[in-house]
């Protein structure tokens, strides 16, 4: 009977803990890892011609970023992580950016900035996954 | 009998114990979420006065994002278009926010050195205490000297003048006043 007891202690402690632990989502480093390639993107819901811009993107596991446009044959190295919940990228710091879905073939990422008249702008940017040999 | 309710008494106890533990293990006083956002600038008070905002620090907007980093934006007063800074922030024992801030001290008889020499830039982090914050609204304060209110960014951004014989004295003096100022944000977003 008291045997009976203590594991139904033991087993709602184990429940309680389990239940509210501290967490930290570790998936979203490790699924950031990879070549992406701009899809779209959006200032606050508008979309904009992409034409321009830096089109691929990689995050390495050893905290290497690389950018590369595909049209100018741009390409920058920098540094990232994954802190705060937030993904920071060295080339674009003081700004960093929301990873707002991902899976293993999308990316979305939100990041803000001020206008000219210190209205905040939201840019969100969509990204599917590419082949690493893509960035030359 | 008796010893079943002892048990029984134990086990409650147990229970109640745990059940606290549990719940308060992942809580701070303050919750750090609360600080993130984008605030605007609603009022400064100087040892209790309420202070007249210029332009610039009335339109000052403060985005503090979670991976540390803080950034503020101001349209210029002469319309010159806007300014925008970045700095670090962190909350330390629930009582303080820290921002690290580019502040300015004068050199010693600053007016007989070069303009680009008489005052020293140094990267620091700014200790406030929180007074409060919620979801709408946070007061910071900051016990200071008057000089680094008025020439370092707290939070806007200031020109620092020409340091000349006529004005070294006042602004050494500047620098030797203490006074406390509350901050007050309301959150935007």
């Amino acid at each position: 009977m008291i045997r009976k007891k203590f594991s139904y202690v033991l087993l709602f402690c184990c429940l309680s803990l389990l239940s509210t632990a501290c967490k930290e989502d570790v998936d979203i480093p490790d699924l950031l890892v990879g070549t992406w390639q701009l899809t779209e993107v959006k200032v606050n819901e508008q979309s904009e011609d992409i034409s321009d811009k830096t089109d691929l993107i990689q995050f390495q596991a050893n905290s290497i970023y690389q950018s590369y446009n595909t049209t100018t044959e741009e390409k920058n190295r920098g540094g990232w992580s994954y802190q705060g919940n937030m993904l920071n990228i060295s080339l674009d710091l003081p700004a960093a950016y929301y990873v707002e879905t991902i899976s293993e073939n999308s990316l979305e990422l939100k990041r803000f900035d001020f206008g000219t008249d210190g209205e905040l702008l939201t840019t969100q940017l969509f990204y599917e996954k590419a082949a690493d040999d893509l960035i030359p | 009998m008796n010893i079943m309710k002892k048990i029984n008494n134990h086990i409650s106890f147990i229970l109640l114990f745990f059940t606290a533990f549990v719940f308060s293990s992942c809580n701070d006083e303050i919750d750090s979420d609360l600080f993130t956002g984008l605030w605007v600038q609603q009022s400064i008070t100087e040892d209790g006065q309420e202070v007249s905002l210029s332009e610039k620090e009335k339109n000052l907007e403060l985005l503090i994002e979670s991976n540390g980093v803080y950034r503020t934006h101001t349209n210029n007063d002469d319309g010159s278009g806007s300014t925008e800074y970045y700095g670090a922030w962190t909350v330390t024992d629930s009582k303080w926010i820290e921002f690290s801030v580019n502040t300015w001290t004068l050199e010693s008889d600053a007016y007989t050195l070069s303009e680009s020499d008489q005052w020293n830039e140094n990267h620091v982090l700014t200790r406030f205490t929180i007074l409060s914050v919620d979801a709408d609204m946070m007061q910071i304060r900051i016990k200071t000297y008057v000089g680094n209110k008025k020439y370092s960014p707290l939070f806007v951004v200031h020109d620092r003048p020409l340091v000349t014989e006529d004005n070294y004295s006042q602004i050494t003096n500047e620098y030797k006043e203490l006074k406390t100022y509350i901050f007050t944000f309301v959150k935007q977003q």
